[in-house]
């Protein structure tokens, strides 16, 4: 591993158009930890709607696309589970001619395990870059990172590093209930399923409801809007960016 | 490497706990027919006893006898499948079981019938300790070498359901329990 | 066909909706937490023991119809009569017969599903054959008419007091809401069937292919009586319940019951091998053995091969967080949760049964990681959400052959063990490519088209942006580093505004996209500081 590696920074649609604060996040902690940071301005989706909708074509068009900009990377780096999982169970069935994808999946990886597992830096604010957050935080478990990527540990060892205290709820790795399309084809399942994380999280009085997929907190703090219940949904790349001092 | 039917015993006691099985002795064989018959009196209370036409184990040990100065009948009476429908406990020997599970492998021939160790209300069984295997896969390797009967069942605990509720009961169709006396022999099978 | 809790023509949606606003409903399936985690005590405590489990059910699978003929031989050999039924029809029709050739008008049953599969009791009614279930799950849902909820577990969603109200309608007199008292009460009820039983009806958990035995589980004890007391035993076989040999019994039957109830065995495992022999005093004179096709010869071979892998565990369904809001009758299937979404629409004939089923998962994967057996089955709904877009038969279509060198594709399975990226078997299922159909969504494939070129992305979402900003009346400000997800930015929609949103807007507020995405931010980050 080079002192300073290099990373293509894959921000993702979602939080490209949604949430450009959590890739803002993303990159001052990986640069915080000592990687060289690009941004690959031709990116655009790693496909996983249509996978989720059932057009396998849709998907592989934007897989392909997605290796041509990534291939030259020498680590590709997103701040979500589900996308890094997208990229290593979903593109080899894909684009099975295509032999740049076995080694680009083995490249591709979620922010928080790259940090802790590639890098082997939990503690982001060693040297006086960061001070302890001191707040209280929950985390739960996005399913494509958990069962697909075993990611589990990593961003809990960053946030322990980082000063918070981590109080785990009950059903931490029970889906939120945003599934991709089922998110809004079975918002009649989905927003109880939402209501039950609140819950859960809720009784940890913790400060913080944290996680590693956007698109679950976008899920749980649009529910959380409506109901009032529990803690505020916060990507781990912003809160663990806030503590930053540069 | 062969484990001693000490440890098998001891495996046997803590699994038929777990199952809800109560276990006795292990006694001698000379003691055999005397205990089986008088656990058998208290668990029937008054109730009729259902055994066997023949059983190697019983037979060997004489508690075969020991039964019938309980009055117990077997399959050779007429309307046997009545007074069995009606008996307060059913007497089977057991030539093979297994220790980490405590099951009782209850062979079918024409002197041991099918029902006689789920009818009647409650089930009492003989076991020689020289009877016990280790595991499953022993087991079913021994019932295959001695050539599969037409029935045999595995008996591992009462009847019982959880269909109320995941709350478990007992007694639903089968005994209501199962109580084990083991039988200090030597002999492997 | 009435089945009590499904109102006809209603959607997945509409039912899933009831049941989550059904108190009771939501109270009884509750009880079902306690089996959460039975099946990671597989994965953690019996992991060489689950892989060989895993095996040996892709064993058969390689020549299923062999498989069959040899379990065939050697029922045959040990004195059973085996008929092959390629129908749900043909099962009842055979079954008939053969009742009404030994003269039989009172059937008991244990618990099975291919039963369920192929409406068994009610056709029997109809032939003017009393047939009564004797599994208590299985004899209360019978007296409410409906399907079971759930295969291990047929009146889970049953509050007691529930049980207790129906069953007094049996009775005559009110039942407490007592477990001990229903159970008692059960039990001299049933008892009544049981002796007066002419035909004994079970299914199989297992039939060897080498002794010709057929194995069935159950904690009751239920399939003893009802193998001892009939002079005619039928067993309903599904072909996938054969397997190679007594032996692998070692290690199917702990995976099997630990996975559905948490037991390291069940009380009674009922092994029966040929009818009643010459002397013996109880047992059926005559042995039946229908092995029930209805679909599944026509998946060997096929991407949807590992779906016949299936042990019915119910171990998806206890660990499913949708199973676990709605319910099984919510699916309106014979075989509901995770595993049902993939074989209703597998094995209907007509490729009408199930077809909304697949969408209704979030795809968690939670079902996969419990599976003892290893079938991806996020793989098998993902395939089947691109398969249905057909009409018609989708088991019947399935052509896809296996890759022949599963491990030549780098796939990393949804992981079998939980936590273990990467391991786990490269099956049919998740090692095939996907196959690109015909029949393709005109909105995809515009979407793909316009956002696999960077220029169509940008240009898109600015579009996208601007339009919900004017809609929405405000414009999404620049979040600082820090906020929370959208927090700047939520507000609540106009659902007609946007497409598919609906759905969502009804329940959750929806963040609006931001004019200044990151890559704009990118662009300006030296003048922004960061």
């Amino acid at each position: 591993m080079t002192h300073s590696p290099r990373v293509g920074l894959f921000v993702t649609c979602v939080v490209d158009q949604v949430a450009p604060d959590v890739g803002i996040a993303t990159v001052r902690l990986l640069e915080a930890a000592g990687a060289q940071v690009e941004f690959p301005a031709a990116q655009t989706c790693c496909g996983q709607p249509a996978i989720s909708a059932g057009e396998p074509e849709a998907a592989a068009r934007l897989a392909q696309h997605f290796v041509d900009v990534f291939d030259h990377c020498d680590a590709i780096v997103a701040p979500s589970g589900s996308c890094a999982a997208m990229v290593h169970h979903w593109f080899s069935r894909l684009l099975p001619h295509d032999d740049r994808v076995a080694t680009l999946s083995a490249r591709t990886f979620e922010l928080t395990t790259y940090l802790v597992d590639e890098l082997g830096r939990n503690d982001l604010y060693a040297g006086g870059l960061g001070a302890p957050l001191g707040t209280t935080v929950t985390v739960h478990d996005a399913c494509h990172g958990l069962r697909n990527l075993g990611i589990h540990d990593a961003p809990r060892s960053l946030l322990l590093a980082a000063g918070a205290v981590l109080i785990e709820m009950d059903e931490a790795d029970t889906c939120c209930g945003f599934g991709g399309t089922f998110a809004a084809k079975h918002g009649e399942i989905a927003a109880p399923l939402a209501d039950d994380k609140l819950d859960h999280a809720a009784a940890t009085d913790a400060r913080w409801l944290v996680s590693s997929d956007i698109a679950c907190l976008l899920h749980l703090e649009g529910r959380r809007r409506r109901t009032g219940i529990g803690p505020e949904p916060i990507h781990i790349a912003s809160l663990l960016a806030s503590g930053l001092l540069a | 490497m062969v484990t001693p039917i000490s440890e098998l015993v001891a495996e046997f006691r803590v699994a038929a706990a777990a199952h809800s099985m109560t276990v006795h002795g292990p006694v001698t064989p000379a003691a055999a027919p005397r205990t089986v018959a008088d656990l058998t009196r208290d668990r029937a209370a008054g109730g009729t006893v259902a055994r066997p036409i023949a059983d190697p184990v019983l037979d060997e040990l004489g508690v075969t006898a020991a039964l019938g100065d309980l009055g117990a009948f077997s399959a050779r009476v007429s309307d046997w499948f009545d007074a069995l429908a009606q008996a307060a406990v059913g007497v089977t020997g057991v030539d093979l079981a297994i220790a980490e599970t405590a099951t009782l492998i209850i062979r079918t021939d024409s002197d041991r019938p099918r029902g006689t160790h789920i009818v009647p209300t409650r089930h009492v069984a003989v076991l020689p300790v020289g009877a016990i295997v280790a595991d499953l896969g022993e087991a079913l390797a021994a019932v295959q070498r001695s050539g599969m009967p037409s029935n045999l069942s595995w008996v591992s605990g009462p009847s019982r359901t959880a269909d109320l509720e995941m709350r478990p009961t007992i007694g639903v169709h089968g005994p209501i329990s199962v109580d084990v006396i083991l039988v200090d022999t030597e002999t492997r099978r | 066909m009435s089945h009590g809790l499904v109102t006809p023509g209603t959607t997945i949606g509409e039912r899933a909706a009831a049941a989550i606003a059904d108190p009771g409903l939501q109270r009884a399936l509750r009880n079902l937490d306690t089996r959460r985690y039975t099946a990671r005590a597989v994965a953690d405590g019996m992991p060489e023991r689950k892989d060989r489990a895993a095996a040996i059910r892709r064993e058969t699978l390689g020549d299923l119809e062999g498989w069959v003929k040899r379990a065939s031989t050697a029922l045959s050999g040990a004195g059973a009569q085996v008929h092959r039924a390629a129908t749900p029809d043909d099962v009842n029709r055979i079954v008939i017969g053969i009742a009404q050739r030994a003269g039989a008008t009172r059937v008991i049953k244990s618990k099975s599903m291919a039963t369920e599969e192929v409406d068994l009791v009610e056709a029997l009614g109809a032939a003017g054959i009393r047939a009564i279930e004797t599994d208590l799950g299985e004899y209360i849902v019978q007296v409410a008419d409906e399907r079971p909820s759930h295969m291990i577990t047929p009146a889970i969603h049953k509050t007691v007091d529930q049980i207790a109200e129906l069953l007094s309608r049996v009775s005559g007199e009110a039942l407490p809401a007592d477990h001990e008292a229903i159970t008692e009460w059960a039990r001299a009820r049933l008892r009544e069937e049981f002796l007066l039983g002419d035909l004994g009806v079970t299914g199989a958990n297992f039939v060897t292919a080498d002794t010709g035995t057929i194995v069935i589980v159950t904690n009751e004890g239920n399939a003893d009586l009802c193998t001892l007391i009939p002079r005619v035993h039928i067993a309903v076989v599904p072909v996938e319940k054969v397997i190679p040999r007594l032996s692998d019994l070692a290690d199917l039957l702990p995976v099997l019951t630990r996975s559905a109830t948490g037991q390291d065995i069940s009380n009674y495992l009922t092994m029966v091998t040929g009818p009643r022999r010459a002397g013996e005093v109880d047992g059926p004179e005559e042995l039946h053995v229908v092995f029930l096709d209805h679909g599944r010869l026509a998946l060997v071979g096929t991407e949807y091969e590992d779906m016949l892998a299936c042990i019915r565990c119910g171990a998806c369904l206890n660990v499913c967080p949708v199973f676990r809001r709605i319910s099984g009758h919510a699916y309106d299937a014979v075989y509901t949760g995770p595993m049902g979404k993939i074989l209703t629409p597998l094995l209907s004939a007509t490729g009408e049964e199930g077809r909304e089923l697949p969408a209704a998962s979030t795809l968690c994967g939670a079902c996969a990681e419990a599976c003892p057996v290893e079938i991806p089955l996020v793989d098998l709904l993902v395939r089947l959400r691109a398969d249905l877009r057909t009409s018609g038969p989708v088991g019947q279509r399935a052509s896809a052959r296996r890759s022949t060198a599963p491990g030549e594709l780098n796939v990393t399975p949804i992981s079998s063990g939980g936590r273990r990226p990467g391991e786990g078997m490269a099956t049919a299922a998740n090692a095939t490519p996907l196959q690109f159909g015909r029949r393709r969504s005109r909105p995809w494939s515009y979407w793909a088209a316009v956002w696999s070129t960077p220029r169509g992305y940008r240009v898109s979402a600015r579009v996208t942006a601007r339009a919900a900003s004017l809609i929405a009346g405000r414009r999404a400000p620049d979040a600082g580093s820090g906020a929370a997800a959208g927090r700047a930015a939520a507000v609540r929609w106009s659902s007609r505004a946007w497409f598919g949103t609906r759905g969502w807007s009804a329940s959750r507020d929806l963040p609006l996209p931001s004019v200044r995405g990151f890559r704009d931010r990118w662009r300006n980050r030296k003048a922004e500081g960061w």
